[in-house]
């Protein structure tokens, strides 16, 4: 039995999970010590109906039971030691977690009210063991992954292909005219679409220019782009704590340091983290404790993003054969050479290197958080006690950003800002030359007060009495603050420039290098956000005879609104349970297999709200004068909403907890359903009001779902156990009720919020059908058997003729972990699945020639080898002029859609524990080495060979192996 | 001892939890969720602020004033030449005044443009008297609302509705919404109750006491006497009450009359260099010249600088080519109207795309590729006051005016004043005049005016000759057909678009034709 952890913390109050009757589920403690960068990524897999995927960086993105809100927040509440926290995951010292409950249900999840619909993550934090006089555990690790897969995340057609398709585009399908005048000059093309046009305008010869399309087409950049801006990811990690207690007091401190290298050269962070913790029991009477923590994080961001990578042609090489660094010009850079004096300007080089750029920017973001937390418990009569606590949180974040002189980004600033006389080629510079600083600063700061009454008892040995009370207040306070482009910038004087001739504006206009006008910002800009609640609530249960467990919540949230009238800023939240421990009844005793059995039930509300509406218009001022005016201005933010209210979600939930076997088969089965009800949307209203559409409190949508967990733990051998999960979950999401009067395709096929659909599932992906070619024209099916073509957008209501492929998120999920401890081995792994949902894999992407690169993708053959009545051709018309607008159909034909479903292996860890005998002789208690690898391999349905969550042409996840010791003293 | 430990204990426990609880729970929830968005109007500066948002106002994307008169045509040889330049269905379908598939029409944004205007104005009314701030600036901000509101019902009856005569009174109208409430009734209303409403707004702004011209600053982006005389003259003029549209001309005039000389202030500004017929025997060099006014696309000096505004409004045409008719062009001395030097610009389809075969054909310029200016201007004075004096027989006033703009836009010499023999001649010479001045932007609604005025012989029955189309493509292999917009036609009202009768459950109704 003790693999059921006997006890819920709803982050109120510790309940037994006997007589919760809520959906919970804690997450195991062999599952929360593994190596992490993050808590949450521990709870990848771990908990029905807990949806989660990771970025590649190791951030999650969570769903707990699919998605109640349209509009609102939809990430659940993440609740640390009994408060709600700002900031994420990353506030938490992974190794200081001593334990994980998940909120699921109205009666788990009720009590903390508004922000409650999504679900809500508890967390507490590890305190030291009573009559410990002193522990020290010490645990380190690096994990290092594989560098990217350029032919994964830049999927590009190759070298020759690509030169063989810009021949096509520059002859057949351009946009705008060939750049020839000095106004062209941005006309980023590539090398290959130089020559061709280098030649067409007789600056070359046709044997020079098939010499440099000839060149191109055997150069490859994937081993440069690997070698200098690609690196692999590193994560170290060193943690330190020390717990200890005499008779009334306990303490512990834990210091945590990571450093972590991205997958992009230069781009790394440092996190430094402190957190204390004590417990004192002052008077027998009173308990004081305290905890503080410390979290510093920065962050040099200054490798190329992915877009500077898939915006190369695959032949821009980087660095020449004698080292030098290449021009992936920015620029058309004949007419730049031929009609620009360069060199008269401030800067005479107008190369762009992403080698060189990455090298000369300093580009910082630096976190400091802090959180502070100190209570009082005092014990009045047998059974009742009165807390009252407090949390501070004060998160800092500065961006400073200085792009020194060599970098690109400030030679094509101040080159470009500069006059430039044509006739007499006389240059007036309008910015200062030398670095350029970007700064900015956010803060959030708030604070919580809880007091609370307990009441605990059992009277009688039969009746067993929980009950609490309390009320809280909580203020954050969001400020931004930004300041204008510092030019001319020294970091090593601390001095800047000026603007030479003014910033620019109507009464004193100045014109940039190609003659239009330009204006300088040079005002400081804030904004100031603050949010308020007032809460009250109460919960009570009783349990008679240890067998039946009634129990009640009720909360009522109050937050600042905007209203006349305060009744509306009232929202009552309630819920009740019922608990019936069958396996006591006399009837279930003489079966003998039964450990233990528990069924559950409960029904209740929860809650969400929006701020951005009132009953009355808002409106939006501007920080600053209008340049041409000098007017102050405003706009209207909202025409008002006369539904306001809050929103609410009924949610019941049927559960059962089972042990069976002596422990050898455990879990549980939850059936649910929640309704949202008054959810903000965005509706149609006619456009007479103002609008075509506000924020309305007049959607609902609901979300069904089953769960189910199974568990074992079994001796194989004498030396050999073995322990699994399974756990499965089902989730159909509806919009059951929301207006919009007509959809135009381009709303459905983009997705989001505009394409919610009344009926359908909120994440449904809808795509056009693909009809072939007719009369020359590639087509999509219309409304009544008519076909559209690709060259103007389709009339019309989308829905008549778009098909709704499916959804985008897994209606079905699945977790098994499964951990075999051998004498001191211990192997486990962690697989995830998703099924049934769908995701769009990637097409051609049909580039015409317009102002920059021509950039086929590896999808190209597929075009080519392609039928016509199965996939869009390359065009059929010469000269076809509407090509650059196919882009509004190719992305979204049906054809492209595949099924998502997906069996990953997030992890496996082997670890191996000294035998104590060893360790006593160097006074340890405990040491552990281990070693894990994470994202090792992934098994898809589709065809397309993508990872549905990652797909090509994203990055994607690699493979990481972790290597850490763990010792205790 | 340790029970009154316990009675203080208690005691200080239950005060704490009333006091956090229940104290000063109101106040502390009204503290606003944000400094700067989602703010409760509670001053004058607020409400000033939203009136001075002109990005908020100046642009009318009135699609039926650009496609749908005679100033506009796409003839076949111009369609054939390069289809993909016309792929939008909304450019075929204006320009034929087309019925059935304008409703559905996805990029609409004038019907519900106008109508965000007037929310704006109902906004600054609703709260004007219960802020915070100085009279003068309460006088301030109704005459504008009420000059923003009567100018935007004004343009949408005049779009989406017949033309006002005793016989339309009771016709449909527009849904009156004179508050920023969603209650009032959506339904429209007759003809006769829009006209009312416009005209006791227009008599409200005109108690306005702000002058157009603050010291440096010609302030035309808010309303002014010059400018809402400048809209009321405008209105009078047709409604066909001449007096009253002189009255009001001249009072705009008496306090700003500055114009715009072509003759030192227009020039060109940077040219356009591209090469036609690429890689063909063909091939050459263009350059097209654009004036001034055509370089910034986003920078408003340049146009909130246009020295003739009175009211800054402007047509804005988001498909960026007004293509002139053979009919207006004709209409120009083109060696000495400095308009045609500048506003038409010659190879303008080039620029559209339209190089390779390349086929040449102008464009009507004036603020980028977009926007040509539609608030009343000084110009516009002029040509409402010769006009209306011509309309009443002084045949010598109205050339005076008349020559008094022309001055100003041709080169000097003999041709720049006009004379007429009788008031007919004078009538047909300034509407020629008002043609060449304002194409595009006033010419449906003097087309309006001109078939339901006492005069018969300025009538104008459109045609038009172009191949048939659907909701989604020109039948470009079919022959072409004739289409015609007759004086009296029920299509002088264009169709208001679906999604509002769909909102609006039925209670908002279309037109019928």
């Amino acid at each position: 039995m003790s693999e059921v952890a006997v006890v819920v913390n709803t982050g109120f109050q510790t309940i037994s999970k006997e007589r919760a009757t809520g959906a919970f589920s804690v997450i195991e403690k062999d599952q929360l010590e593994k190596p992490t960068t993050n808590i949450s990524q521990r709870l990848i897999g771990t908990t029905a109906g807990v949806q989660g995927k990771l970025d590649v960086d190791g951030n999650p993105i969570f769903a707990i039971r699919g998605q109640s809100s349209l509009y609102a927040q939809q990430q659940p509440l993440i609740v640390v030691d009994g408060f709600p926290v700002q900031g994420d995951f990353t506030s938490i010292n992974p190794n200081d977690v001593e334990t994980v409950t998940i909120l699921k249900d109205a009666a788990a999840a009720s009590i903390w009210g508004a922000r409650s619909a999504n679900g809500v993550i508890v967390i507490t934090t590890k305190s030291a063991k009573k009559g410990t006089p002193l522990k020290v555990e010490l645990n380190a690790f690096t994990r290092i992954g594989k560098k990217f897969d350029l032919d994964y995340v830049r999927p590009l057609a190759p070298s020759d292909q690509t030169v063989e398709y810009e021949k096509l585009a520059y002859a057949n399908w351009r946009t705008l005219q060939n750049p020839i005048a000095v106004t062209d000059n941005g006309f980023a093309f590539s090398q290959a679409g130089i020559a061709l046009n280098e030649f067409n305008f007789g600056y070359i010869t046709a044997a020079e220019r098939d010499a440099t399309l000839e060149r191109l087409k055997t150069l490859d950049n994937r081993g440069q782009i690997s070698d200098y801006l690609l690196a692999n990811p590193v994560s170290t990690q060193y943690n330190l704590t020390l717990s200890g207690s005499t008779g009334r007091m306990s303490n512990i401190v834990s210091l945590m340091y990571e450093d972590n290298q991205s997958n992009f050269k230069e781009t790394t962070n440092k996190r430094y983290m402190v957190n204390f913790r004590t417990n004192a029991e002052v008077f027998n009477w009173m308990n004081f404790n305290f905890s503080g923590m410390l979290y510093a994080n920065q962050a040099r961001n200054n490798g190329v993003g992915l877009s500077d990578i898939q915006g190369m042609s695959p032949y821009d090489m980087l660095v020449n054969t004698d080292g030098s660094y290449t021009d992936i010009n920015r620029y058309y850079t004949p007419i730049i050479n031929r009609l620009v004096p360069t060199s008269k300007f401030p800067y005479a080089n107008w190369n762009y290197n992403p080698i060189n750029e990455i090298a000369n920017r300093d580009l910082r973001t630096d976190q400091l958080n802090t959180r502070l937390q100190a209570g009082f418990n005092f014990k009045i009569i047998k059974g009742l006690t009165f807390d009252t606590k407090g949390q501070f949180e004060l998160f800092n974040t500065f961006n400073k950003g200085i792009y020194n002189d060599n970098t690109f980004y400030v030679r094509q600033i101040v080159n470009q800002a500069t006059s430039w006389n044509q006739s007499t080629n006389v240059m007036t510079p309008n910015l200062p030359k030398g670095s350029i600083l970007n700064q900015s600063r956010s803060k959030a700061q708030s604070y919580n007060w809880r007091n609370q009454v307990n009441y605990n008892n059992v009277f009688a040995q039969k009746h067993e009495v929980t009950a609490l009370a309390g009320a809280e207040i909580n203020n954050v306070v969001t400020e931004f603050f930004g300041n204008p482009t510092t030019y001319g910038y020294n970091d090593q004087t601390l001095t800047t420039g000026i603007f030479p001739n003014g910033p620019g504006g109507t009464f004193f206009q100045i014109k940039n290098w190609m003659g239009s006008n330009q204006t300088f910002s040079y005002v400081n800009t804030y904004s100031y956000g603050t949010e308020r609640y007032f809460s009250a609530y109460a919960n009570a249960a009783y349990t008679y005879s240890k067998k039946y467990t009634l129990s009640g919540s009720y909360r009522t949230d109050a937050s600042n609104l905007i209203t006349d009238d305060p009744k509306y800023r009232y929202a009552p939240f309630w819920s009740v349970g019922l608990g019936w421990q069958i396996y006591k009844e006399n009837f279930m005793s003489t079966i003998k297999w039964i450990d233990r059995m528990n069924v559950r039930a409960t029904f209740g509300y929860n809650g969400n709200v929006d701020r951005s509406t009132s009953f009355r218009p808002l409106i939006a001022t501007a920080g600053s004068q209008n340049i041409y005016t000098g007017d102050y201005t405003a706009t209207v933010s909202s025409f008002g909403n006369p539904t306001l209210r809050w929103e609410k979600t009924r949610t019941w939930n049927i559960g059962l907890d089972y042990s069976l076997f002596r422990g050898k088969l455990y879990g549980k089965i939850d059936v649910y359903n929640k309704y949202g009800k008054d959810l903000i949307a965005q509706l149609s209203i006619p456009a007479i009001n103002g609008t075509t559409s506000q924020r309305l409190n007049n959607a609902e949508m609901s979300n069904r779902g089953i769960e189910l967990e199974l568990g074992t733990h079994m001796k194989i051998t004498r030396a050999l156990t073995w322990r699994g999960n399974l756990n499965f979950s089902y989730n159909k999401n509806t919009i059951e009720k929301l207006f919009i009067a007509t959809y135009a395709a381009s709303t459905l096929y983009s997705g989001g919020t505009g394409a919610y659909v009344v009926g359908e599932d909120a994440n449904s992906l809808w795509r056009f059908v693909y009809a072939g070619v007719i009369n020359n024209q590639p087509s999509v099916y219309g409304a009544d058997g008519t076909t559209y073509t690709f060259a103007a957008f389709t009339p019309g209501d989308g829905r008549d003729y778009m098909k709704n492929t499916g959804t985008l998120v897994a209606p079905y999920t699945l977790g098994f972990s499964s951990a075999f401890q051998y004498k001191d081995f211990n192997l486990s792994f962690m697989l995830t699945g998703k099924f049934g949902h769908v995701f769009q894999r990637l097409g051609f992407n049909y580039p015409p020639t317009w102002a920059s690169r021509v950039l086929p993708n590896v999808k190209l053959s597929e075009v080519m080898n392609g039928k016509a009545t199965d996939i869009v051709p390359l065009p059929y018309n010469p000269n076809e002029g509407r090509y650059y607008f196919w882009d509004r159909f190719h992305r979204y034909l049906s054809y492209l859609v595949e099924n998502a479903s997906h069996v990953r292996m997030q992890e496996i860890n082997l670890n191996y524990t000294l035998p104590k005998s060893l360790l006593s002789r160097f006074n340890m208690s405990r040491l552990q080495l281990y070693a894990q690898g994470n994202d090792l391999f992934t098994i898809y349905a589709n065809k397309a060979k993508e990872d549905p969550e990652y797909p090509l042409g994203t990055m994607n996840p690699r493979p990481k192996i972790t290597f850490g010791i763990k010792c205790e003293f | 001892m340790k029970k009154s430990y316990q009675y203080i204990i208690r005691s200080i426990s239950f005060g704490l939890f009333i006091l956090t609880g229940f104290s000063s729970c109101k106040k502390y929830l009204e503290e606003p969720p944000s400094k700067t968005t989602s703010l409760v109007v509670t001053t004058t500066d607020q409400l000033s602020a939203l009136l001075n948002n002109y990005t908020q106002f100046y642009a009318e994307g009135n699609r039926t004033a650009i496609y749908s008169t005679d100033d506009y045509e796409l003839p076949k040889s111009l369609y054939d030449a390069r289809p993909a330049t016309f792929s939008s269905m909304a450019t075929i379908q204006f320009m034929l005044w087309d019925i059935p598939y304008l409703p559905d029409d996805t990029r609409e944004g004038f019907w519900s443009g106008e109508y965000k205007k007037i929310f704006y104005a109902n906004m600054a009314l609703d709260y004007v008297d219960k802020v915070t701030g100085p009279d003068a600036d309460k006088a301030a901000i109704k005459a504008d609302a009420h000059l923003i509101r009567a100018y935007s019902y004004w343009e949408l009856a005049n779009t989406y509705c017949l033309p006002y005569t005793d016989a339309n009174k009771n016709e449909a109208g527009l849904p009156i919404k004179l508050s920023t409430s969603f209650e009032e009734p959506f339904v429209r209303q007759p003809l006769s109750k829009v006209y009312e409403l416009i005209e006791s707004d227009i008599t409200e702004a005109l108690k306005t006491t702000v002058p157009l011209q603050q010291g440096a600053q010609v302030r035309h982006w808010r309303a002014s006497k010059a400018g809402v005389n400048g809209f009321a003259a405008r209105y009078y003029l047709n409604r066909n009450n001449y007096a009253k549209a002189i009255t009001h001309a001249n009072a705009a005039l008496a306090e700003y009359s500055t114009l715009v000389d072509y003759n030192s202030e227009m020039r060109y500004g940077r040219d356009g260099v591209l090469t036609i017929d690429a890689g063909t025997p063909q091939q050459q060099s263009v350059t097209i010249k654009f004036p001034y006014t055509h370089d910034n696309q986003s920078d408003f000096t340049d146009m909130l600088g246009w020295k003739e505004f009175l009211y800054f409004r402007m047509l804005d045409h988001e498909s960026w080519w007004y293509i002139p008719s053979q009919n207006l062009l004709n209409l120009y001395d083109q060696t000495n109207d400095l308009r045609y030097r500048y506003h038409i610009v010659e190879g303008y389809s080039y620029d559209r795309g339209m190089s390779k075969p390349s086929y040449n054909y102008p464009g009507y310029i004036f603020f980028f590729k977009d926007r040509i200016p539609s608030g009343p201007t000084v110009a516009e004075m002029l040509l409402i006051k010769a006009e209306a004096l011509a309309r009443t027989n002084d045949v010598a006033g109205a050339m005076t005016a008349v020559n008094t703009l022309r001055a100003k836009r041709m080169l000097p010499g003999a041709w720049v004043n006009l004379s007429a023999i009788n008031k007919d001649d004078a009538i047909k010479k300034v509407a020629e005049e008002r043609r060449r001045e304002m194409p595009f932007s006033q010419r449906w609604y003097d087309l309006r005016r001109y078939n339901n005025n006492e005069d018969p012989n300025d009538d104008v029955n459109l045609s038009k000759t172009f191949y048939p189309y659907t909701n989604s493509a020109v039948l470009s292999t079919q022959p072409v057909q004739n289409y015609t917009l007759p004086k009296g036609s029920r299509r002088w009202a264009a169709p208001l678009p679906r999604t509002e009768i769909i909102s609006s459950d039925g209670v908002i109704e279309q037109n019928s034709y």
